[in-house]
């Protein structure tokens, strides 16, 4: 049976063929339909469920956004790390992972967002020379860096950059309810990981 | 029993009691819901205009049934039936309201309905 584009809506063009779907420095190799006049391919359940059993299963980090961060910022990272027992990279992959997961989504994060950037600690953590720094980022944390850069337009290392001065400034400033409390969960986030690490 | 990425079922309903659910449902939108609940949905995209991912189809789960969708004529009415549907909606899950354009149509395997065909899934501009 000839099968249909359900896009261009033209018929005998769609033919199962071998694909490659970049993720980061990987590629993702597959077979599905793919309409050979319009180049529109099929993400069916099955594509994206074996798509998701490769992403999980990868070593390896897929890719390395290069944030800037200042000496203040770096020297905050380094002594918070250090009071969790973890290194500065996984307390920023934390950071991501918190930010990403339990404070964009909020309701208030406009106000929450314009809170901490209104803190002087904020000030101080972005004001001066700005350094680089690699930050190796797997699969998973990918594909939720990837929706919210989407959203901002944005670079994921801006986005990383977002993360870690908010998280840092939440940790340093205490006079705001919101703030205090998201200080707490975060530092109950970060616990959970160094243990389980 | 596990969950999917969005929270479907890993066993899924069999086609004949997809379609019975399908049938039964009274809106396009109950529809639509009970293909991305049941992972029975495709997203047809390309590399160089990729449609957005399946993170986008989480607030359709929560809009009332009776949230207003269109319907058009299918072009060619094969494979599936005879109309697509069209969903304009917010996606917040990020910080930022993005308007959304969901386009799409029912595919059918004989008489029975097999699942849901995403054309466009992207910024409404």
């Amino acid at each position: 049976m000839k099968k249909y584009c359900p896009v261009c809506e033209n018929n005998g063009n769609v033919k199962e063929k071998a694909i490659n779907i970049q993720v980061g420095r990987e590629t993702f190799h597959t077979k599905t339909l793919v309409c050979e006049k319009c180049g529109h391919y099929a993400l069916t359940p099955k594509v994206r469920k074996t798509m998701e059993s490769w992403g999980q299963k990868l070593k390896k980090n897929i890719v390395e956004p290069q944030p800037l961060f200042t000496e203040t910022t770096h020297q905050f990272l380094e002594e918070t790390a250090s009071k969790f027992g973890i290194k500065k990279i996984p307390l920023i992959k934390v950071m991501i992972s918190f930010y990403l997961n339990r404070v964009v989504g909020r309701n208030d994060f406009d106000s929450l967002k314009t809170a901490v950037e209104k803190q002087e600690g904020f000030n101080l953590m972005t004001k001066g020379k700005k350094i680089k720094l690699s930050v190796p980022i797997h699969y998973l944390t990918l594909k939720k860096l990837e929706v919210f850069c989407q959203s901002w337009d944005i670079a994921y290392a801006k986005a990383i950059e977002e993360a870690v001065l908010f998280c840092s400034t939440v940790l340093t400033y205490r006079d705001i309810a919101r703030l205090r409390e998201i200080a707490r969960r975060f530092e109950e986030f970060v616990e959970d990981y160094a243990l389980a690490a | 029993m596990g969950l999917s990425l969005l929270g479907a079922p890993l066993k899924r309903l069999k086609k004949e009691e997809f379609t019975k659910q399908f049938r039964k449902a009274h809106t396009d939108l109950e529809r639509i819901k009970l293909a991305i609940r049941e992972d029975r949905y495709t997203i047809w995209t390309r590399k160089d205009k990729p449609n957005f991912p399946d993170e986008y189809l989480l607030p359709i789960l929560s809009l009332p049934d009776t949230y207003k969708t269109t319907r058009h004529k299918r072009k060619s009415g094969e494979q599936g039936l005879e109309y697509v549907v069209e969903l304009k909606y917010t996606y917040n899950g990020t910080g930022r309201r993005i308007p959304i354009y969901l386009k799409g149509f029912f595919s059918k395997d004989g008489h029975l309905i097999i699942g849901f065909e995403i054309q466009s899934l992207r910024r409404d501009e």
